[in-house]
């Protein structure tokens, strides 16, 4: 179902997001030995700042076509932040299999770098552009000193900490083994030896989560082809798949401690423990470490032992993340889901040289949207049998 | 009641000092973020009320700032419903904590903060 797949990172990209996005897509279809003419369908999403600093684009998938020169006849657009690009392969296949397309682009990612220098995040957007409208209630939201995404995420970390004892170290553990993961990985910002110990001596942001324990967002885009044509790719097939939107604030949630990756996975249908690797959405730590619970590789709460007594590295019982995650690949415009999906290709495809787990025939994927608590989706790749 | 409505209804308590909320009449859920219909059965006849202002500390985190200062930011329960607020303690504030709901002023108007009991 793929025929070519790209992903070009860069902390900071001299160039508009258009050339960059114009670079995955080039090599995503020269991967596929293929043309831009050739393809007639796009599935792709925004968030506002990523394009060149600029609030929104209007009608963004015409500006798209219109930069890339795509003909297109079909044409979707997503809305799930860091959960869209596995959302999108779907939506593509979807299209494929109703004879609405042949050959669908997915296209994922942004430039951070405009965002980041206005000193905000795509989460906090509203600080540095005034008319964007962050939820219904900003009257009532603005008034406090948050620190969006990451305090939101720090609010679930703590409690879960208060109500399951998981510590500080435990989450390190996650940083820690994904670290070893991206010193195989060429393509990874981050390369040093990373001790849990290091992380947790890493400056607190945002009390429990440390430095090191947040993604760092960066210029990139992710391109994937999704076709029926055959090509010197793994013939792959979708094995499961479910999304899980959930629409309440925190506060009005019944609990914090969970992500809707506890209905995405259930709709999945598919047994986590039957994977051989996985690729769970690692924006914090604490994100990595519900996703664990919420996909039922381990009961709630007890995600944290499940990193300690496991390898969770390449060469382990459970490898997760193993290009080394966002963590240390970096965040693509505010969204990992395309980090996630190509990691999962290349281990599915016997590409990725140096981290390569061995024997992948089914890949556990999931992304995560809109904080810890409004997008997830889940989706299982491998050869169908 | 329309969204401008019940923001004259919050702003109206909130400058005196008073915590308001909703409850729905048919269900009698309890919730702070003003719209007009209920979440949990849509239904619209909801009124506003006014909280006790004693809290509990549902979660918390301490953000360190760049001028080197910190603010502690949290989740609190007042009875029935959950806010996001700044919350005013000492550095020992924890889940479950207890606390009063304060005001403080910002552009004119003025918005509650949670002090954790002593
Ligand atoms: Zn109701």
């Amino acid at each position: 179902m793929f025929a070519g797949f790209a992903g070009r990172i860069y902390r900071k990209y001299e160039g508009s997001a258009f050339d960059l996005m114009s670079e995955a897509v080039a090599e995503a279809l020269e991967m596929a030995g293929m043309e831009m003419k050739q393809l007639d369908g796009l599935v792709t999403t925004e968030l506002p700042g990523i394009f060149d600093g600029k609030a929104n684009l209007l009608m963004f998938t015409n500006q798209i076509r219109q930069y890339l020169g795509l003909k297109a006849r079909y044409v979707d657009a997503l809305d799930f932040g860091g959960a869209s690009a596995l959302a999108s392969v779907h939506r593509a296949y979807k299209a494929i299999r109703a004879g609405e397309a042949e050959s669908v682009l997915c296209l994922i990612g942004g430039k951070a770098s405009d965002v980041r220098a206005k000193g905000v995040t795509v989460d906090s957007i509203d600080r540095a552009y005034p008319d964007v409208a962050v939820s219904p209630f900003d009257e009532f939201l603005r008034v406090n000193d948050d620190l969006n995404p990451v305090s939101d995420y720090a609010l679930a970390a703590f409690r879960h900490s208060r109500l399951f004892g998981t510590t500080d170290g435990q989450r390190a553990t996650i940083a820690a083994q994904q670290r070893f993961n991206a010193k195989g990985n060429a393509k990874a910002l981050f390369k040093s030896d990373l001790t849990p110990e290091q992380v947790v001596a890493s400056p607190m942001v945002a009390e429990p989560l440390h430095l090191l324990e947040i993604v760092y967002p960066v210029d990139g885009f992710h391109a994937f082809i999704v076709s029926k044509r055959q090509t010197r790719l793994r013939t792959l097939d979708i094995l499961g798949y479910g999304e899980g939107h959930w629409h309440e604030l925190p506060p009005e949630q019944e609990d914090i401690v969970s992500t809707p990756a506890v209905e995405s996975s259930r709709r999945a249908s598919f047994e986590a423990g039957r994977a051989d690797a996985y690729e769970l959405y690692d924006s914090f730590t604490i994100t990595t470490l519900m996703q664990i619970e919420d996909i039922k590789l381990a009961t709630k709460g007890k995600g944290g032992e499940f990193v300690e007594k496991h390898d969770l590295t390449y060469r382990g019982d459970v490898p997760l993340n193993t290009g080394g995650g966002s963590l240390n690949m970096g965040q693509p415009g505010f969204m990992s889901g395309g980090v996630l999906l190509e990691e999962a290709l290349l281990q599915l495809n016997g590409m990725a040289e140096g981290h390569q787990v061995s024997g992948v025939n089914r890949v556990y994927l999931n992304g995560i949207g809109g904080w810890s608590r409004s997008h997830s989706v889940t989706l299982v790749l491998g050869e169908k049998n | 009641m329309k969204l401008e409505e019940l923001w004259r209804a919050y702003h109206e308590r909130l400058d005196a000092n008073r915590l308001p909320y909703l409850e729905c009449k048919a269900c009698k859920h309890r919730f702070y973020y003003p719209r007009m219909l209920c979440p949990r059965c849509s239904s619209t006849s909801l009124e506003v009320k006014e909280s006790d202002g004693r809290g509990k500390i549902f979660s918390l985190t301490r953000i360190q700032k760049k001028d080197g200062g910190r603010t502690t930011y949290g989740i609190v329960e007042f009875d029935g419903f959950r806010i996001y607020c700044n919350v005013l303690e000492d550095g020992k504030a924890d889940v479950g904590g207890d606390v009063s709901v304060a005001f403080v002023e910002l552009k004119g108007r003025k918005y509650p903060v949670a002090r954790a009991d002593a």
